[in-house]
């Protein structure tokens, strides 16, 4: 499998036509755009050809005007989920992020004056920012006077007296004593009342000629205590209290209906939605017209098209504007294309793994076939029990039919349904289902019914992993590994002789393939095998180093790189081992579960409650650290040990400027 | 034991003392292991749940982090209960498999030796795990990555349990 062919496109065009020019490359998302001043000055043709002193970097000013709408629309959107909360966890995987029709799209787009809306709804942020900040003043309010609630006077006649001083007071618990000694000595004509006492103060009214009140101040200075400040109205405190609770209360009912009101806005919100998505979309025109160069008349856009959209993007734009120059020309080596992974839809969902690794550069085979067959086959083994699997694909199955999943959720768990199979597989011939729940009865009490289950089961295992087969077990885990290594050198080997390298082809991944081959046919021809191998050994030894002038040093690299030949090969091949360990571990696994499950049977009543409660949980939790086990190791099998074979990577996905659905969701209907 | 079944017993080569080994080796197995994977399952839960602090949301992708240093206690589990269970019957008391002291041996140093390598590679693992959270909790979008580097340590562990189940498998004792 190869990459699909990627073309280098500049299209030259009058700028009056820049604007809609750009929107239909973007409405058609093929064509990734890229910065026409990088990567210019490399000595290729078509580049060289142009000017490069007439081309300028466009200038956008128009740029901060949306970005400005935009950032207010996306504000009020988060204000507006304040009161409309997004969909999240399991209810935005069952119904999905919010959608329209391209349409209905359209029709907001025209209809919606979206900054006379945004006007509203910041005066209404203003009426709730005020009417929090009103309520909050009441309740300090409330709070300052609740310690004076007991007395039974007007709060004017603290301030309306002509000789006398009344003050309100609040004394820590631990002054009270020593302050009122000292008041008492200090002041002639004092009274004082306590009104009510909290953990921490008393509250207390003194009362004082005038003429002492500089004494007083003094007093009130040296000591831990708190004058209250209290408003100066007609009201005992009971009765402000009350006033302002109803003050406070009238507050929440328009907060209330504001919120009301907000809360109604659940169209608005997605038109909001609508009319943000657009505006990130024309941000990214914008921002793709920052990649492209202009002179006095016309525009220049360089960008990557895949070959089979040249003609269809050409007639396009040809729509658009009659005087439009479209050329396209074939990549150069050292270019940095992107790459399209191009693969049949049983393999497409294994490029997720191969994403883990990194993709291939452009010129690179796509290794997702091979690897997609050896992780169907090693994911398999692995896990190795067909109940699990049949789970494992009943969960799978159900989330992607059930949810509304990003697609590269969906492309993951595609995998893990696909490679389910092979556990299933495995399983039945191995005579592993949940272990030997079904196929094991002589210590279950189980219904005689279940007997015709348990034959057919049994029909087809003929392999038997924990008896007589044990060794071949782990000799298929190990062929497993070979194949698959022998595999990757051939496809380097391949890879060589297309690249015209032969004395490389010849020299390494040949001399690995001839010592490979003989070890197998060693053990039953000792003879051809070792000869075979020996010569493979001798190829390496001779030219391994043969870039090196120096005889010594040349065999010196070559005795060097056997050894790592050989080390590495028993030491890739033996990695495989962990197919049979996790296939086996997952099988007793489940073994010991039902041995567990059943031992309870025997409690009276219960019993069979329990044995199926163990039986699930137990199975369920297994069932995940078996998944996870099988496909770490499985994936590092191909990473560690088959991709170093052949694969290199570094190549990036191809990602086209094209339409964004950040904030809601365009459906095709 | 009654007379009878011990004169059975030595009959068959079985002796006592090479069942006491053959458990030995089963208890070191499960106990070695099962204490290397509480400490590497500590030791990645704590990172763990300093990441949660920061972002409550990563929760689900660190599980598997979590629970990668734990397969070694599993796997010990999977020797003693193969050792217990499958070899020596211990379920049924009436008729247990009484190893010869040549057995006993093997299974005492199978037992001991796999039950190190899961004690050391579980604490490393728990170590590599943590380290690879640290990559969750910055770039989330290279978990994949992440959970790639401590399969590295589970080769060893791996590798205990193959030699492990190789030699017990095919015993045959009593």
């Amino acid at each position: 499998m190869t990459v699909e062919k990627i073309k280098k496109m500049f299209v030259i065009a009058p700028l009056e036509h820049r604007e809609s020019i750009l929107a239909t490359l973007q409405s058609l998302g093929v064509v990734q755009i890229v910065d026409i001043f990088l990567g210019g000055e490399s000595g290729r043709a078509e580049e060289d050809a142009f000017d490069w002193g007439r081309i300028k970097r466009q200038n956008i000013p128009e740029r901060r005007h949306i970005e400005k709408a935009y950032e207010s629309v996306v504000s009020s959107i988060r204000f507006l989920n304040n009161y409309i909360p997004e969909r999240t966890g399991y209810e935005l995987l069952k119904k999905g992020p919010d959608n329209v029709t391209a349409e209905e799209a359209e029709k907001i787009l025209s209809e919606f004056n979206f900054e006379e809306f945004i006007l509203e709804l910041n005066n209404i942020e203003g009426q709730v920012k005020n009417l929090h900040a009103k309520r909050l003043t009441h309740l300090t309010r409330r709070e300052n006077l609740l310690p004076w609630a007991d007395m039974p006077v007007p709060l004017s006649y603290f301030c309306r007296t002509n000789h006398v001083i009344i003050r309100a007071l609040s004394v820590a618990v631990t002054s009270v004593e020593p302050f009122q000694k000292a008041a008492a000595e200090a002041i002639d004509e004092l009274w004082t009342a306590k009104v009510s006492e909290s953990k921490k103060n008393k509250y207390i009214i003194v009362m004082y000629h005038r003429d002492s009140q500089a004494i007083a101040d003094k007093i009130i200075q040296d000591f831990d205590v708190h004058p209250a400040v209290l408003p100066c109205v007609d009201m005992t405190p009971v009765q402000l209290i009350a006033e302002l609770d109803k003050k406070i209360a009238a507050i929440l009912e328009e907060t209330r209906k504001i919120e009301e009101h907000l809360r109604d806005m659940r169209d608005k919100i997605l038109r909001l939605k609508v009319v943000a998505n657009n505006l990130d979309n024309a941000l990214l025109r914008k921002k793709a017209q920052e990649f492209c160069g202009e002179t006095r008349a016309t525009f220049l856009i360089k960008g990557w098209i895949p070959e089979k959209r040249i003609a269809s993007v050409e007639k396009a734009l040809r729509e658009v504007a009659r005087e439009v120059d479209v050329s396209t020309y074939e990549p150069k080596e050292g270019e940095d294309v992107p790459i399209i992974l191009k693969n049949p839809p049983l393999v497409r969902p294994y490029e997720s793994v191969l994403g883990i690794y990194g993709n291939p550069n452009y010129g690179e085979p796509d290794p997702t076939l091979s690897m997609a067959v050896f992780f169907f086959i090693g994911f398999g083994f692995c896990l190795g029990d067909a109940g699990y699997g049949i789970a494992l694909a009943l969960l799978t199955g159900w989330m992607m039919w059930k949810l509304k999943l990003a697609p590269g959720v969906k492309k993951f768990l595609t995998m893990l349904f696909i490679s389910a199979i092979s556990a299933i597989i495995f399983g039945a011939i191995t005579g592993s289902w949940l272990g030997n729940l079904f196929t094991d009865t002589s210590d279950k009490p189980l219904p005689s019914s279940h007997l015709w289950l348990k034959q057919v089961l049994l029909k087809l295992q003929f392999i038997y992993p924990l008896g007589k087969h044990i060794m071949y077990f782990l000799l298929a885990a190990l062929g497993v590994g070979y194949v698959q290594l022998f595999w990757g050198v051939l496809l380097k080997f391949f890879d060589l002789l297309l690249r015209r390298r032969f004395l490389d082809a010849l020299f390494d991944p040949f001399a690995w393939l001839l010592f490979a081959v003989g070890v197998p046919v060693g053990i039953y021809r000792p003879p051809i095998g070792v000869t075979i191998s020996v010569t493979g050994i001798a190829l390496i030894i001779l030219f391994a180093g043969r870039d090196k002038k120096n005889i010594l040093l040349r065999l010196g690299i070559g005795l060097w790189t056997v050894y790592g030949t050989v080390t590495g090969f028993l030491s890739d091949i033996l990695s495989y081992c962990r197919l049979f360990a996790l296939g086996l571990a997952s099988g007793i696994m489940a073994n010991v579960i039902n041995i567990i499950a059943f031992f309870l049977f025997a409690i009276p009543y219960i019993g069979w409650l329990l044995t199926i409660i163990i039986l699930v949980v137990a199975h369920f939790i297994f069932l995940f650290i078996n998944v996870l086990g099988a496909f770490i190791h499985t994936t590092r099998l191909q990473f560690v040990e088959f991709f170093p074979k052949f694969y290199t990577s570094g190549g990036y996905r191809f990602e086209p400027f094209g339409l964004r659905n950040t904030f809601v969701e365009i459906r095709k209907d | 034991m009654g007379d009878e079944v011990a004169r059975a017993v030595m009959a068959a080569g079985g002796s006592t003392l090479g069942l006491a080994l053959g458990l030995l080796g089963a208890g070191l197995a499960l106990g070695l292991g099962a204490t290397g994977s509480s400490m590497g399952v500590g030791i990645a839960g704590m990172t763990a749940s300093g990441v949660l602090t920061e972002d409550p949301n990563k929760f689900g992708r660190l599980i598997p982090f979590i629970a990668i240093p734990g397969t070694q206690g599993i796997y010990s589990f999977v020797i003693f209960f193969i050792i217990t269970v499958v070899k020596l019957n211990m379920l049924d008391v009436k008729n247990i498999h009484m190893p010869t002291i040549h057995q006993g041996l093997n299974l005492l140093f199978i037992g001991f030796s796999a039950g190190l390598v899961e004690y050391g590679s579980a604490i490393y693992q728990g170590k590599v795990a943590a380290a690879a959270i640290g990559v969750v909790a910055k770039k989330p979008e290279q978990t994949g990555k992440a959970l790639i580097l401590p399969a590295f340590v589970e080769t060893y562990a791996v590798i205990a349990l193959v030699a492990a189940l190789l030699i017990i498998l095919p015993m045959k004792i009593g």
